[in-house]
């Protein structure tokens, strides 16, 4: 190899060591779906053969792919905005939020790695079977519950510099979205857990308690932050700096709202439904790219908004 | 102007309603890398060249020349009003 390739090679890791590692990911991923063995029952479940899996899996790595990449663009700009700011009570809120961005962006590629492993494991050690289930789930969950707080945290710090608390009207608003969220999410859940020899491999309590809980709490902070963000965003003076915040505000909304639906989504595949394996598929597809749409509005209004400390 | 605000926190004042929260930082940058002075050293006689600088900072931050032209105006009025006082 020359040293130029090496140089740049370096420069790159050096510029975005986050990119660099969701390239690593990526490609051990791709490695991973190629390679590991798959199992028979899944197989059979989804009606597929083997090779269509593998091109199934890896036609959603594309996808896949671009999200990773966006996510991780997005949170190493915001980190980079945060930084920029130094220790102004801005810095420290948007710190918060590029920590609670980096948390999201690695759970998606954690989870996806450690599920392929443990399907993998279970292809050919089928009473890992349950095991793999339950680590599963609670991998999906504790990113985004964490990422969520931690966003949350620091969306809430930027709305107390405009003095916009919540209001009890907005809390009352809430209240009622949320509680029809969680309604229907426990149905499902629950419907699922009864309907199909409990896929969770879990007791209900513990099903209510450490699943379906959390992920009401998760898309409480989500959509509170995401409130406390795009209100911040319309009191803080400033046409340009405005402008930029909108974008990111926008981003993590869109990101967050999109989260909540992928959930909802993932549910809804454990469970019997009419709806075929393709037009499942596409439907994920069609939320990955509005998710990956998120992530670039985050990181394009990051970059404005650092662009207005550099000049 | 108020006679308890500096020239400075005039000229942040004015920039807050385009860059908000960034202001004051945008304008010590701007004074302290193109006038080379303390932005609370900011006179009256460094304003046009700060105006100048900032005209083409703004440049790279919006193509809307609306926007970068009213800016420029709204610091021009301090000149002038600064010189009325004076005289």
């Amino acid at each position: 190899m020359s040293l130029t390739k090496v140089g740049k090679r370096t420069m790159l890791i050096k510029r975005s060591p986050a990119l660099t590692w969701c390239g690593i990911i990526l490609v051990l991923t791709i490695f991973l779906a190629l390679v590991l063995p798959v199992n028979d029952a899944t197989l059979h479940r989804l009606h597929i053969s083997l090779a269509i899996y593998r091109e199934a899996i890896l036609s959603l790595l594309i996808p896949i792919g671009i999200i990773w990449f966006s996510a991780f663009y997005a949170y190493e700009k915001t980190g980079q905005y945060a930084e920029t700011l130094r220790k102004t009570d801005e810095g420290r809120a948007f710190a918060h939020i590029a920590r609670g961005l980096q948390l999201l962006a690695w759970g998606l590629a954690v989870a996806t790695v450690l599920s392929l492993i443990l399907a993998a494991a279970t292809a050919s050690t089928p009473q890992l079977q349950g095991a793999r289930i339950i680590i599963d789930n609670y991998a999906t969950l504790v990113f985004p519950l964490v990422g969520f707080t931690i966003i949350g945290m620091g969306t809430r710090q930027l709305a107390q510099t405009v003095k916009a608390p919540l209001t009890l009207r907005v809390l009352r608003i809430l209240f009622v979205v949320l509680a029809l969220i969680g309604v229907f999410f426990t149905r499902y859940a629950l419907r699922n857990h009864y309907a199909n020899n409990n896929p969770y491999m879990l007791p209900v309590f513990f099903l209510v308690t450490t699943i379906i809980v959390p992920y009401l709490y998760t898309w409480f902070v989500g959509v509170v932050a995401a409130y406390d963000l795009q209100n911040y965003a319309h009191k803080v003076k400033g046409v340009l700096y405005q402008q930029a915040l909108s974008l990111l505000a926008l981003g993590i909304t869109i990101v967050i709202i999109s989260s909540i639906i992928i959930q909802y989504m993932t549910t809804l595949m454990n469970s019997d439904n009419d709806l075929s394996f393709g037009s499942l598929l596409l439907l994920v597809y069609g939320l990955l790219v509005v998710e990956a749409a998120g992530y670039a509005l985050i990181a394009y209004g990051a970059r404005r908004l650092k662009r207005i400390e550099e000049v | 102007m108020d006679s308890q605000r500096t020239l400075y926190d005039e000229v942040v004042r004015v920039t807050h309603v385009y860059l908000g929260p960034a202001a004051d930082r945008f304008i010590d940058r701007q004074v302290q890398n193109h006038l080379h002075k303390a932005p609370r050293e900011l006179s009256q006689s460094d304003l046009d060249r700060l105006i100048d600088w900032i005209r083409a900072a703004m440049s790279l931050l919006t193509e809307d020349s609306e926007i970068v032209e009213e800016y420029t105006r709204q610091l021009e009025r301090l000149t002038r009003k600064s010189s009325s006082e004076g005289a």
